[in-house]
């Protein structure tokens, strides 16, 4: 079962009017701060869980919000909702939540016709888990704790000691207590004394109870779990959550009723949920986001055998069966298929627009191809604007261009993406194009008959970069350069020829002194192009690219041109 | 398991019944003659197939049968024997959904139907007539009330390809001419639910929906029923219960070709019940069953015996008398129900007349389905019922009382003449029975509130007569189908009144059967065949009401044409053995 899209949004926080489609597994919404994606999620939420907006969801408090859901699922799963599904679709069914005022709860209907109401206790079958990051975790994962996290815990301890036997004289000699006991009370009955009260020290009947209290959760050398960082807390602590669901909804109903609310697929039964994570990869290192995501997902799978089992053992279920929406800001996060993600933005003139990747059709030879380049792909995804680049020395030298040209990648949101060989250009650029990001290419001129056809790529003037660089450099500065890559010793020998000596200690100190007019330096120039091009494409490489850029004399027109482009998109 | 082994105390012994209850085989077909504890097995096998998870979460058992009273046996009997199996029977009894077609049609049409024709949403407003009823003049032409009657007949004669003709006309003339107006037929519930069902997406749900579907009753389905049930089979478990093979096949054999389908496709297992167990004690019953069984299922005279009770007297005056003698007695000396039934309602006037003239109470039930006091009180006890529960689809006392009020204030939208009057109290006082009896049943205000909707909306109230105080009931004989008494009387087995004048005359014609002053014998004339298997299987039902005795009474008295009546061919029978008797004798 999942949510296949939103169909209509009415009177809800700013996205009135939006369409949503999702993918059947995991989906990632990507966009700006404060742009709409925890509205997003937090709907989903709303709809699934809490059952009810509040005043500050409402656009206009005087209007009802409405919003309509299509859920699909499978043959296993049809009854789900009782007969009701839509007539063209017999594996899906369009609900609709609304709430007419802020004092009243949603309602929620089949739409048809003829408006069946679907009870919320339905509605509520579906079992959704939202987890943000400023739920501290520290405060629920606590084994002293009796609820939320801490209760799981303690079900665990309940569970073993049922399975193991032991009883409270095992674990404490009550009679040794009792001395300590009685004098911790000796001296609280003072204190009664001075307020009134009638207050004492006892031993827990619950053998559970004090097993809880001996434990502590930490890490192996002992350090308590809230003494850790965030990020473990984090992680351990959704785990937590998604059992803490399921045993509520296992231990405050009759089994018989949890097993009604277990989806049967070829004789095993699973638990619905979605998991909803708002910015999952806040207080992790980039390795635990990447892993996270992957076991988050793996999980949700029922991929892993050990989760599994823990399942099983607790609660008699076989996994879980859901969808999952994940707001992020991190690429590390986002997993290697395009039909996961989902791009909010702002077009001027027309409010925010949002595009589900899952609504993308872009050829699937296509497809495969681009999964091979997913991981210069992703981080492009949370760009404005995209800056294709054939290669390492591209690569490095734009930023160094732009900066020159007083215009920062990072601040404005471009970024600048290596191609894996010039081949796929087109087909990155339609990827981006299909979720609306501006994307532009700079190739090398030797290829502009293969690629001229497409739209806004652009080409070197000379061969490639090295010649554009080449063409734009004053001898004096690219003998600064060559200084810099510990090079200028070839050009004792060079400026002999025309009869100019060297002194390469003076000229390091400064080189502008060393005189030689514009028209002999555009000369010597000209005569060395050739083996000074064959040196400077010897090593390709990005670091050596940015050097060139920084000491070029001027910015090559042709990345001129491709910067003025940027800077006139980001505007 | 547990379950198995309650399943297998309480039926102990039956092997059939055993054999039926734990067979996995998913398409079955079982013949059960009456009193063979088909209901028992069934709610058994329900038990089972729910109690070892065939039927997953979500998914339902759905039981279709052809009358009212056969629904609401099967929802009582739920109510009464599940709790004896498994402890959880409330969560059983919610995973299964019972149903006439009428009313599955009409839930689906309600449903869904908005996807053939936008006026279905308003479907509970619908007028609901029959195929030859005056008002569809108001809204079709001449020409259209003959396609319709073409259709009825085409399915009362069990012509499928006739059928196949003239149904696409049928729903043209429904679609076009009377949804809109808010008017539909009987048929056209079923022939609408039908074309809902075409759709792929919707037969697809229900097949998956319904995991395992019992067709009761099989063989009193008409074609239309068949197709729509046809429509509900897929990979589910599907099983058939009915009375008589021969029956069941004989009318599948109009459909051979789907039933052929099916047995290419799925192996069907033949299963039959021979253990009689309504007259497990009482001989005498048993072999009067069987004899009239062996005319139903053989067309030719019985090698059987069987005795059965029949007192001779001169007029209809003193058989009058006789009866409401014996129903004094039977009043005053016992704690015994009794139930006349008659072939034809007026058949019981003049026994009405002279139990008011001694005051012993009856309770009145001499009417008919198509009588429009009856549906009347229909329309409007469930307008007021709806009424007076509002949105809630729940119900509480309150409601029920509101709702008595209601519909007494509008019985003038009921009945109109003074001698109909009767028909309004006796379903007044059902209704009553009905809400009364609902503080009985177990489970929650929701529970109750739908159970007494699907009474209402199935037009069941007749199966409350099971419940009135009366001791003593008139009803006809097709209304006494599913519900039984102490003792029945069954007068006037005269000619031309049981079997009825329907038959009666085509036989004199075809001299089928030789009569002489005050007796007729039948002599199987092979165009008689059909009404008489009709005729036949009436009087099985009226010989099968009576849980201790059946008492017949006759009189060769003088018609209103001065001539002699006969004595009925069904007394006649060879094998049929007539005892006289008096009511000292046989009433303990």
């Amino acid at each position: 079962m999942y949510i296949s899209q939103i169909d209509e949004i009415n009177n809800y926080r700013n996205l009135s009017g939006q369409t949503i489609s999702f993918d059947e597994t995991i989906n990632f919404f990507i966009g700006e701060n404060n742009i709409g994606k925890t509205n997003i999620l937090e709907l989903i939420y709303i709809f699934l869980g809490t059952g009810k907006f509040q005043e500050t969801d409402f656009k206009n408090v005087l209007q009802p919000i409405q919003i309509s859901i299509t859920i699909k699922y499978e043959a296993d799963e049809i009854g789900f909702f009782e007969d009701n599904f839509n007539i063209d679709n017999s594996n899906s069914i369009t609900l609709i939540a609304k709430q007419e005022s802020v004092d009243e709860r949603i309602n929620y209907y089949h739409d048809t016709p003829v408006r069946t109401k679907i009870s919320s206790s339905v509605i509520r079958k579906m079992n959704v888990l939202y987890y943000y990051a400023q739920r501290m975790p520290s405060k629920e994962v606590d084994f002293r704790k009796s609820s939320g996290s801490g209760k799981v815990l303690n079900y665990l301890i309940q569970y073993s000691l049922e399975a193991s036997g032991i009883q409270e004289k095992d674990i404490i000699k009550k009679t040794k207590i009792k001395g300590i006991v009685s004098n911790v009370n000796r001296q609280i009955r003072n204190l009664n004394s001075i307020t009134g009260d009638r207050v004492s020290a006892y031993i827990d009947a619950d053998v559970d109870k004090i097993v809880c209290r001996m434990l502590g959760l930490g890490d192996e050398n002992g350090r308590e779990l809230n003494e850790l960082g965030e990020g473990i807390q984090y992680a351990f602590n959704i785990l937590l959550q998604i059992i803490e669901i399921i045993y509520n909804v296992k231990m405050t109903r009759k089994l018989e009723d949890f097993e009604d609310r277990l989806i049967n697929k070829n004789g095993k039964k699973f638990f619905p949920l979605f998991l909803v994570l708002d910015e999952p990869e806040i207080h992790q290192h980039p390795y635990r986001q990447r892993s996270l995501i992957k076991k988050i997902n793996t999980l949700m799978k029922n991929e892993n055998s050990m989760f599994i089992s823990l399942l099983r053992d607790l609660f008699g279920v076989d996994g879980l069966i859901g969808q999952i929406f994940i707001a992020t800001h991190s690429p590390n996060i986002l997993l290697n298929n395009y039909k996961q993600f989902i791009r909010i933005f702002h077009t001027i003139g027309q409010g925010v627009e949002i595009v589900s990747g899952s609504s993308v059709n872009l050829d699937d030879i296509l497809y495969k191809h681009l999964l091979h380049n997913f991981l210069y792909l992703k981080e492009a995804m949370f760009s404005k604007c995209i800056l294709f680049v054939e290669g390492d020395t591209e690569n490095g030298a734009m930023p160094v261009f732009a900066k020159r040209m007083k215009l920062d990648f990072d601040e404005n949101g471009i970024g600048v993406v290596k191609l894996d060989g010039a081949d796929s250009v087109e087909n990155c650029m339609k990827l981006y194009d299909a979720f609306k990001i501006k994307s532009i290419a700079i190739i090398d001129k030797d290829k502009k008959n293969r690629y001229a056809h497409i739209a806004n790529v652009f080409f070197t003037k000379g061969n490639d970069f090295e010649e554009d660089v080449y063409d734009n450099f004053t001898l004096i500065d690219y003998m600064r350069y060559n200084d810099r890559v510990e090079n200028i010793n070839a050009f004792v020998g060079i400026l002999k020829r025309y009869g100019i000596i060297l002194d390469i200690s003076l000229f390091k100190t400064n080189p502008d002194r060393l005189a030689i007019s514009k028209s002999l330096q555009q000369q010597i120039m000209t005569d060395i192009k050739a083996s000074g091009l064959t040196t400077l494409r010897k090593t390709k490489n990005a670091s050596k690219a940015t050097l060139l850029a920084e000491y070029v004399t001027t910015v090559p027109k042709s990345f001129q041109k491709i910067i003025n482009k940027l800077k006139a998109e980001v505007k | 398991m547990e379950l198995e082994k309650i399943i297998k105390s309480k039926h102990s012994g039956d092997n059939d019944h055993l054999e039926f209850i734990f067979s996995n085989d998913r398409k079955i077909i079982v013949t059960a003659p009456a009193g063979c504890g088909k209901t028992t097995a069934m709610i058994s096998k329900i038990a089972r197939e729910l109690g070892t998870g065939k039927i997953p979460a979500n998914k339902k058992v759905l039981a279709m049968t052809f009358s009212v009273n056969a629904a609401m046996k099967i929802k009582d009997s739920l109510k009464e024997l599940l709790p004896v199996l498994v402890e959880n029977s409330e969560q059983y009894i919610s995973k299964v959904d019972v149903a006439n077609y009428h009313n599955f049609a009409m839930k689906l049409l309600f449903k869904h139907g908005y996807a053939l024709n936008k006026e279905f949403v308003s479907l509970n407003d619908f007028v609901i007539v029959d195929d030859r009823s005056d008002i569809l003049d108001r809204y079709i032409t001449s020409s259209d009330s003959d396609k319709l009657i073409a259709l009825d007949d085409a399915l009362k004669a069990s012509d499928e390809s006739r059928l196949n003709d003239v149904v696409d006309d049928y729903w043209e003339i429904l679609n076009e001419k009377l949804i809109s107006n808010h008017v539909i037929t009987y048929n056209g519930l079923l022939v609408s639910a039908i074309k809902l069902l075409l759709k792929k997406q919707v037969s697809n749900f229900y097949k998956e929906y319904y995991r395992m579907v019992i067709i009761d009753e099989f063989q009193d389905t008409n074609l239309l029923g068949y197709w729509l049930v046809n429509k509900l089979i897929g990979d589910n478990i599907v099983i058939f219960l009915g009375d008589n093979i021969q029956k069941i096949y004989g009318f599948l054999g109009a459909v051979n070709e789907i039933f052929e389908k099916y047995k290419e496709k799925y192996p069907i297992k033949e299963i039959e019940f021979h253990n009689n167990y309504r007259f497990k004690n009482n001989l005498k019953m048993k072999k009067l069953d069987k004899l009239i069984r062996s005319y139903g299922d053989t067309y030719a005279p019985s090698e059987l015996t069987a005795f059965v009770n029949l007192k001779h007297l001169n007029d209809d005056s003193e058989e009058d008398d006789f009866i409401v003698e014996g129903i004094n007695k039977i009043v005053g000396d016992t704690d015994d129900k009794v139930a006349v039934l008659v072939r034809v309602g007026n058949q019981a006037d003049s026994i009405a007349e002279k139990l008011d003239e001694k005051n012993i109470k009856y309770f009145n039930a001499l009417f008919k389905e198509t009588d429009v006091e009856f549906i009347q009180f229909y329309k409007i006890a469930i307008e007021e019922f709806h009424n007076a529960t509002g949105d809630s689809g729940k119900v509480v006392q309150r409601d029920l009382q509101n709702c008595l009020q209601a519909v007494q204030k509008r019985k003038n939208e009921i009945y109109t003449s003074v001698n109909r009057k009767f028909v309004y109290d006796a379903m007044y006082q059902l209704l009553e029975v009905l809400f009364t009896e609902s503080k009985r049943w177990e489970g929650t205000s929701k529970d109750r509130y739908e159970n007494i909707d699907f009474v209402l909306c199935s037009n069941g109230l007749r199966h409350m007569m099971e419940y009135i105080e009366e001791t003593v009931v008139l009803t006809t004989i097709h209304a006494s189908k599913g519900l039984e008494w102490d003792y029945v009387i069954v007068p006037r087995m005269n000619a031309y009144a049981f079997p009825n004048s329907f038959m009666c005359r085509p036989c004199r014609d075809a001299y089928s059967c030789n009569y002489g002053i005050n007796y007729c014998n039948f002599t199987f004339g092979m165009e008689m065949k059909k009404a008489f298997k009709e005729e036949i299987s009436v009087f099985y039902v009226a010989m099968t009401r009576a849980k201790k005795n059946v008492f017949l009474t006759v009189n060769t008295g003088f018609n209103q044409w001065n001539y002699k009546k006969q004595m009925s061919c069904l007394i006649g029978l060879q094998g049929l053995k007539l005892v006289d008797y008096e009511w000292n004798n046989v009433i303990e």
